[in-house]
């Protein structure tokens, strides 16, 4: 008997190892994921001084100036103009939107005839010169220059290692 | 006229034409119809054997169904049309108590049903996964959840299908148990319509491919059909052959 239920234990055994290779990567990216958190919350909070602070039409000299302190050494600011600043947030891991859900659910649901809706809205262009952190990132340093006298400009992530 | 007619039989309008009261089915002779003394404008109402009353008179009240008595034994013309009545059920013995019929599932039954519950989860859980390392994708955004999933569905699914497996090897008439049986065509359905949804949908994405309105990545496509195929059929195959074997 236990001969026969000997290939049942050997493919639960692979699932079982497959199981503790994802759990392995899973805690290898914890500790990379829990700094970015805080770099993102952090960037958000400073963010949020930081365009009380221009709204008086002028950039800081300093995050200090703007009366922020305690910053992480993976956000950084440089003024460039009077009026125009670079603010910087540096993450361990790229983000993602992926759905594994959304993948399995559209091939099954065009089979069954419903078309996945796509959204392929271009991003209108923000028209306030305001500091904002997108959550969607890149590995390494994510930067954006504000123009606090350009309505128009948009917000470029740059993605320097 | 008319009145004499109707008080000479009198059958009231809901009662069954086939029909015979107790005192005719007591001696087994129906008294010969009234003569007919209708009415010229009733004549169409005489092939029917159905009784009206004469406007003047008054209606008559409606006169419940009888059920002939359980002493009718002798059978009349009309009975011996009817479908015979089904037997009397026989007195249950004195130390039998009467239970209400409640459809539950047997107790290896309940243990199949976890176990279908283990093998979903851990299927949607390892899909996931699947899916997300050949998409190229393994951040901890992307697999916690399904690791959450497969960590709890594998080691209760292990458990419990060895566990019933050892059983039916031990007792073979536990593979025809109707409670399992139900559990595993329900997994049978559910990974067969999988399958089935997921071909056309490859085909489809193939054709929507070639006419320029799909602009992903086929192999990407082709590997996600394979997972979800190696898991939904798996179980599918598994399970088919289960219980084939087993008839």
């Amino acid at each position: 008997m236990q001969r026969s239920l000997l290939k049942y234990r050997v493919g639960l055994g692979v699932i079982g190892l497959f199981t503790l290779a994802i759990l392995i990567i899973v805690l290898l990216q914890a500790s990379a994921t829990k700094q970015d958190q805080k770099t993102f919350n952090a960037a958000n909070n400073i963010a949020e001084q930081l365009n009380n602070y221009t709204y008086n039409g002028v950039a800081p000299d300093s995050l200090s100036q703007a009366g922020i302190n305690n910053v992480p050494s993976t956000i950084s600011y440089h003024k460039m103009t009077a009026y125009t600043y670079y603010f910087c947030a540096k993450y361990k891991l790229a983000s993602t939107d992926f759905s594994t859900s959304s993948i399995a659910q559209n091939i099954v649901m065009r089979g069954i005839g419903v078309s996945a809706g796509s959204n392929n809205a271009p991003n209108s262009p923000t028209s306030l010169p305001d500091l904002e952190i997108d959550p969607t990132h890149h590995k390494g340093w994510n930067c954006e220059t504000v123009d606090l006298y350009n309505y128009n400009t948009t917000t470029p992530i740059y993605n320097s290692q | 006229m008319d009145n004499e007619s109707s008080s000479d039989y009198q059958e009231p309008e809901n009662r069954p034409s086939h029909f015979t009261p107790p005192e005719e089915a007591d001696t087994g002779f129906s008294p010969a119809p009234p003569p007919p003394h209708h009415h010229p404008h009733e004549h169409h109402h005489d092939e029917h054997h159905e009784f009206h009353p004469h406007p003047s008179s008054p209606p008559a009240p409606p006169t419940p169904f009888l059920e002939p008595l359980p002493t009718h034994t002798a059978p009349s013309h009309d009975f011996a049309q009817a479908p015979p009545p089904p037997p009397a059920p026989a007195p249950p013995p004195a130390n039998v108590i009467p239970q209400p019929v409640v459809r539950v599932l047997s107790p290896r039954g309940v243990e199949y049903v976890f176990m279908a519950i283990a093998l979903v989860t851990g299927a949607i859980g390892l899909v996931s996964a699947l899916l997300a390392i050949v998409n190229g994708n393994h951040s901890f955004s992307v697999l916690y959840f399904p690791l959450a999933l497969l960590l709890v569905a594998v080691p209760v699914f292990s458990g419990l299908f060895l566990r019933l497996k050892q059983a039916e090897l031990l007792d073979p008439s536990a593979r025809l148990d109707a409670s399992k049986r139900r559990t595993t065509q329900f997994l049978q359905i559910s990974s067969f319509f999988i399958c089935f949804f997921t071909l056309i949908g490859f085909l489809a994405t193939v054709f929507a491919k070639v006419s320029g309105t799909y602009t992903g990545s086929l192999v990407k496509v082709v590997l996600d059909v394979l997972v979800i195929l190696l898991v939904a059929g798996g179980i599918l195959y598994y399970y088919w052959n289960d219980e084939h074997k087993a008839n």
